[in-house]
Parts: C-alpha cells; sequence; structure tokens
C-alpha cells in the first residue's frame, strides 16, 4: 500500500529558490498551497495611505492636557495654535507655569506688546468649571486688548 | 524529453513589501491623530452686523441655573423688543427650537450675548453657545461677571 508522502512532493526553501527551474519531471503532487499575497499588499496599500492623510492633514495639533475634561460642541471649528490659558482646580497656567491672576494679566499686557503677539486666546478648562472662576480671565483678557477669546471643545462625533 | 527551454516569468518576492507597509501602518497608527480639538469663539466687544433700519438688534441670554434661560431681545438703544423665559436643557431640541423662532421673527439679528451666573457651568454656557451658533447665530459675547 503506497503512502500518501510517496505521491507527494515535499518542496525544501532551498530547492523553490532555485534560479533555474527547480527539479522537473515528477508527477508528485505539491502539498504547499500558494499564498496569494497581491491582496493582503492592497489591503495594506490603502491602509497606509488613509493614515498617511489622516495624520498630515494640514491641521495643527493642539496640546491638551489629559486631566482636563473638555465640553462638547458640534457647532465647534477647528483649533489652531494661540496663547493657551488652563484653568484648573481654579489655578491658571500658561505653558506649564503656574500663574496668579496679576501674573496672567501681565504676561497678556506682554504678548500685546511683543511683535510675534498671539492674536488670539483659547482657553483650556474642565466643564465643571464654574463662571466666576473664568469671568477673571475674560476680563484679563479684554483689558490687555485680546478682543477674540477661543474656548476649547471636544468636538462632537470625534 | 528534457525541456531546455527558460521561463521569462520574473516573480517578485513580496515579504519585504508587506514587512515595510506593515511598519509604515504602525508608525502611522502611533502618529494618527485620532481626537479633534475645536474652538468656540467669541468676541469681547461685538460687532455691528445685524442692522434693523440702522439699529443693531441683539440676543440677551441669562443663564439662570436649574435650565432656567430669559431670552432679551433688544436693539442698540436698550428697547427691548422680546422678552421671555424658557426651562428647558441647553442641549435640547426645545432650546434650539426656541432660539430658530426668535431668529425667524428677527432674521437680521447676528449677535448674542450671554450673560452667565457665577455658579453657571462651563459646560452649559458652551452649549448655550452651541445652540445659538447652529442657529447661525455667529457673533458671540459672553460678558463678565
Amino acid at each position: 500500500m503506497k503512502h500518501i508522502l510517496d505521491n507527494t512532493k515535499i518542496k525544501s526553501p532551498l530547492e523553490s529558490h532555485s534560479v533555474l527551474n527547480p527539479k522537473a519531471g515528477n508527477s508528485k503532487r505539491s502539498l504547499v498551497s500558494a499564498l496569494i499575497l497581491t491582496s493582503l499588499v492592497d489591503a495594506f496599500s490603502i491602509l497606509v495611505i488613509y493614515l498617511l492623510v489622516t495624520t498630515t492633514g494640514g491641521n495643527e495639533q493642539v496640546k491638551i492636557s489629559g486631566k482636563v475634561n473638555l465640553p462638547t460642541a458640534a457647532t465647534s471649528d477647528l483649533a489652531g495654535q494661540s496663547l493657551t490659558i488652563r484653568i484648573q482646580n481654579k489655578q491658571f497656567s500658561i505653558d506649564d507655569k503656574v500663574l496668579n491672576l496679576n501674573q496672567v494679566m501681565d504676561y497678556l499686557l506682554a504678548q500685546t506688546n511683543s511683535k510675534d503677539a498671539a492674536k488670539s486666546i483659547l482657553i483650556e478648562a474642565d466643564k465643571s468649571m464654574s463662571f466666576e472662576t473664568l469671568s477673571p480671565v475674560l476680563m484679563a483678557a479684554g483689558k490687555a486688548g485680546f478682543v477674540k477669546v477661543q474656548f476649547a471643545v471636544m468636538q462632537e462625533g470625534s | 524529453m528534457s525541456n531546455g527551454k527558460k521561463t521569462l516569468d520574473f516573480e517578485i518576492n513580496l515579504l519585504p513589501v508587506i514587512s515595510i507597509l506593515a511598519v509604515c501602518i504602525a508608525f502611522l497608527l502611533l502618529t494618527a491623530v485620532w481626537v479633534q480639538i475645536g474652538k468656540m469663539e467669541v468676541t469681547q466687544a461685538y460687532g455691528t452686523s445685524g442692522k434693523n433700519n440702522g439699529q443693531q438688534i441683539t440676543l440677551y441670554i441669562t443663564l439662570k441655573g436649574n435650565n432656567l434661560y430669559r431670552m432679551t431681545v433688544k436693539t442698540e438703544t436698550g428697547q427691548a423688543l422680546l422678552d421671555s423665559q424658557i426651562k428647558t436643557a441647553a442641549k435640547s431640541e426645545e432650546f434650539a427650537q426656541n432660539i430658530n423662532s426668535i431668529k425667524k421673527k428677527f432674521p437680521e439679528m447676528q449677535t448674542a450675548l450671554l450673560q452667565p451666573f457665577a455658579e453657571t457651568s462651563y459646560d452649559e454656557m458652551i452649549q448655550v453657545m452651541d445652540a445659538v451658533r447652529g442657529q447661525e447665530i455667529k457673533d458671540i459675547g459672553v460678558a463678565p461677571l
């Protein structure tokens, strides 16, 4: 009784890399099934193109602290780089430096006098914060001459 | 009989291509931005849009707390054209429809001013701004305490 392996050809990796025609003249069936890699390459290419477009969409990235729970809004515009004032636990910080209200005011006044002045302020605050904490910042921004104030929000659906 | 013909087929080894693509995908997955940060812009000194016979019309929304809002429409001279109250969540359809009906009555109105109380939460203020912007009222201001 013939064993199935007697009628089956088992390719060696070295043999399959042979440039010349591998050993011919055998009628044995091959156990190796060829994997069609073309569709896998297509799928990977599409994934790469999609991720490239998502990553380099031309949008400026805004750094937001992970501890701050931003409110959500449906009609917001995309945020760009601007002077960010973070309000957390009733403390104000700019560029990760904790400042009191007078220092925030001085910083904003210095900004308006500098050549590379930011045109607007972006306020990053937790959604549970009360308005009485935010109000002094708005007044300071107004006194420093910042007409436009932006509030950082999470875009609904993102 | 031996076959002396050489094949002209050229076999491309796809394994390195797949490896490169897999590395690219892994890198881009790590660097992709999945969450977009938005902004809601307010103007400290609101503008001059929405003229009605030479008078600017402004919607004043007082955030009284407990989902109670007072809506007042005034001209530049302080004449009140409308005064109403509504008790509903800022994110609700009823609130949006209320603003929509005010906007329909005064189609030239492009300015709104929010007057929150001290206890008003930041989230509630943003929700009201969102609802107002959704009704095509673009110039929004927030009155400090």
